[in-house]
C-alpha cells in the first residue's frame, strides 16, 4: 500500500513538474525567437577597402566626355629628361597626334585603345595638345602640361 | 521504471540556446575592427595625398601677392603657392631676383613639391610669357576640295563642319605621312583626300594657315586599291 502510494506521488510530481518544465520552456521560446535578435553588422571586406582607396587616391585629373585619357606622366610634371613616352589609352585603333608648340609626333592606339608615343620636349614649360581620331572619324583633344628643367628643385 | 524515463526525457527535453548567446559578443569587436581599419585607411590616404615625391609645377598670372603667398589664376581657375626663404626666384631675362619685384599681373612658372600640409610649396618661381609659348597647333581632319596648281596651297574643309574652309599653305618643311608613318611626297595629295593637318595661323597672310604635318589617313594599299578600281 505504502509502496503504490509513494510511487502515485513520485508519478504526480513527475507529471506536474513536466508539465510546468514544458510550458516554460515553450513560452521562453515564443519570446525569444532565434532570427529576430541577430543583428547584421557590415564587416569591411578587402574589396570595399581597396575601393574608397581609389576614390580617395584617384588623381584630381577628372573624366571628360573626351575619349582620350594620359596616364602617364602627370599633368603639370616637372620632368628632367627631354624624351619621354606619353603614355594612355583611347579608343582601339585610333590615331594618335601629340603636339608641343614646336614639335608634332604621331602614333596608333592598340586594339586595346592604349598607345605609348615618344616624345621630346623643349626646355622650360610645354603646353602639349593630344588629338585621337578613331576609325568613326571622332576626334577628342587633352591638353598636357609639362616642364622640362634640369635645374635642381 | 521505463515509463518513468520516457516520461522525463519528453517533459524534459527542450532546444539548445547556446549558439545564440555566442554569437552576440562578436557585434562590439567587429564595430572597433570597422573603425580602426577605417582610421589606418585615413591615416594611410592623408599621408600619401599631403606630400609629393615628385616636382610639380603650377603656371598662371599673378593676382596676389605676399612675403608667404602667391595667387595665381589660369584657365579661370586659381591656385595658391607658398613661397619660403629658400624660394628661388628667376626674373624674365633668367637672372635671379627677390619676392618684392616680382608683381600682380606677371605670369609665372612655379615649381616645388606638396608639403606635409598639401600646399604647394614652391623651391623655383621663374618669371615668364605665356602668350609667347602658347601651342598655337590646331589639329584638323578633314578633305581636301582643291589644290592650287600654282602655288603651295590647299583648301580643306573639316569633316565634322563643313562651314569652315582651310586655306592652307605648304612648303620644303612640311611633312606627309601615310597612317603607317611612312614618308610621302607632295604630289601624292589628292583632291578628295581624306587627311589630318596640324596647322598654325600664318603670321603674314590673313585666313590662311601652315601646314606642319599632314597625316593621309588612306593607308598606301588602299589608295593603290582606289586607284585601280577607278581605273
Amino acid at each position: 500500500m505504502i509502496k503504490e502510494l509513494i510511487l502515485a506521488i513520485a508519478l504526480g510530481s513527475i507529471l506536474g513538474f513536466g508539465i510546468t518544465g514544458a510550458f516554460f520552456a515553450l513560452n521562453k521560446n515564443k519570446s525569444v525567437p532565434r532570427q529576430n535578435q541577430t543583428e547584421t553588422i557590415p564587416t569591411p571586406t578587402i574589396t570595399d577597402l581597396q575601393m574608397s582607396t581609389q576614390i580617395s587616391t584617384t588623381p584630381s585629373v577628372s573624366k571628360t566626355e573626351s575619349s582620350i585619357n594620359i596616364t602617364s606622366p602627370e599633368n603639370n610634371a616637372v620632368l628632367s629628361n627631354s624624351k619621354i613616352s606619353i603614355k594612355g589609352d583611347s579608343k582601339p585603333n585610333s590615331l594618335i597626334i601629340i603636339s608641343t608648340p614646336t614639335k608634332t609626333f604621331s602614333g596608333k592606339s592598340n586594339a586595346n585603345g592604349v598607345f605609348s608615343i615618344s616624345i621630346e620636349l623643349d626646355s622650360g614649360l610645354n603646353l602639349i595638345k593630344i588629338d585621337s581620331i578613331d576609325s568613326e572619324d571622332n576626334q577628342s583633344e587633352t591638353e598636357l602640361n609639362l616642364i622640362y628643367s634640369t635645374a635642381k628643385i | 521504471m521505463y515509463l518513468f524515463l520516457f516520461i522525463l526525457s519528453v517533459f524534459f527535453s527542450s532546444p539548445v540556446f547556446a549558439q545564440e548567446v555566442t554569437a552576440v559578443p562578436t557585434i562590439a569587436p567587429n564595430r572597433e575592427v570597422l573603425q580602426m581599419v577605417q582610421q589606418k585607411v585615413k591615416d594611410l590616404l592623408q599621408n600619401t595625398d599631403s606630400t609629393s615625391v615628385e616636382p610639380r609645377s603650377i603656371i598662371g598670372t599673378i593676382t596676389q601677392i605676399d612675403s608667404s603667398q602667391i595667387v595665381v589664376s589660369y584657365k579661370n581657375e586659381s591656385k595658391s603657392i607658398t613661397i619660403t626663404e629658400d624660394t628661388v626666384f628667376i626674373d624674365i631675362k633668367r637672372n635671379k631676383t627677390k619676392v618684392e619685384n616680382i608683381k600682380s599681373g606677371q605670369d609665372i612658372l612655379a615649381m616645388g613639391y606638396l608639403n606635409q600640409y598639401g600646399n604647394f610649396e614652391a623651391k623655383r618661381v621663374v618669371v615668364t610669357d605665356l602668350k609667347t609659348i602658347q601651342n598655337k597647333n590646331e589639329i584638323v581632319l578633314g578633305k581636301i576640295v582643291d589644290i592650287s596648281q600654282s602655288s603651295p596651297v590647299f583648301v580643306l574643309i573639316p569633316i565634322k563642319n563643313k562651314e569652315i574652309q582651310y586655306q592652307i599653305k605648304t612648303d620644303a618643311k612640311t611633312e606627309i605621312l601615310d597612317k603607317d608613318n611612312n614618308k610621302l611626297a607632295l604630289d601624292k595629295l589628292k583632291a578628295g583626300q581624306k587627311i589630318v593637318v596640324i596647322i598654325q595661323p600664318d603670321a603674314k597672310i590673313a585666313k590662311t594657315f601652315y601646314v606642319s604635318k599632314i597625316i593621309t589617313m588612306d593607308s598606301v594599299t588602299a589608295q593603290a586599291s582606289n586607284t585601280s578600281t577607278n581605273n
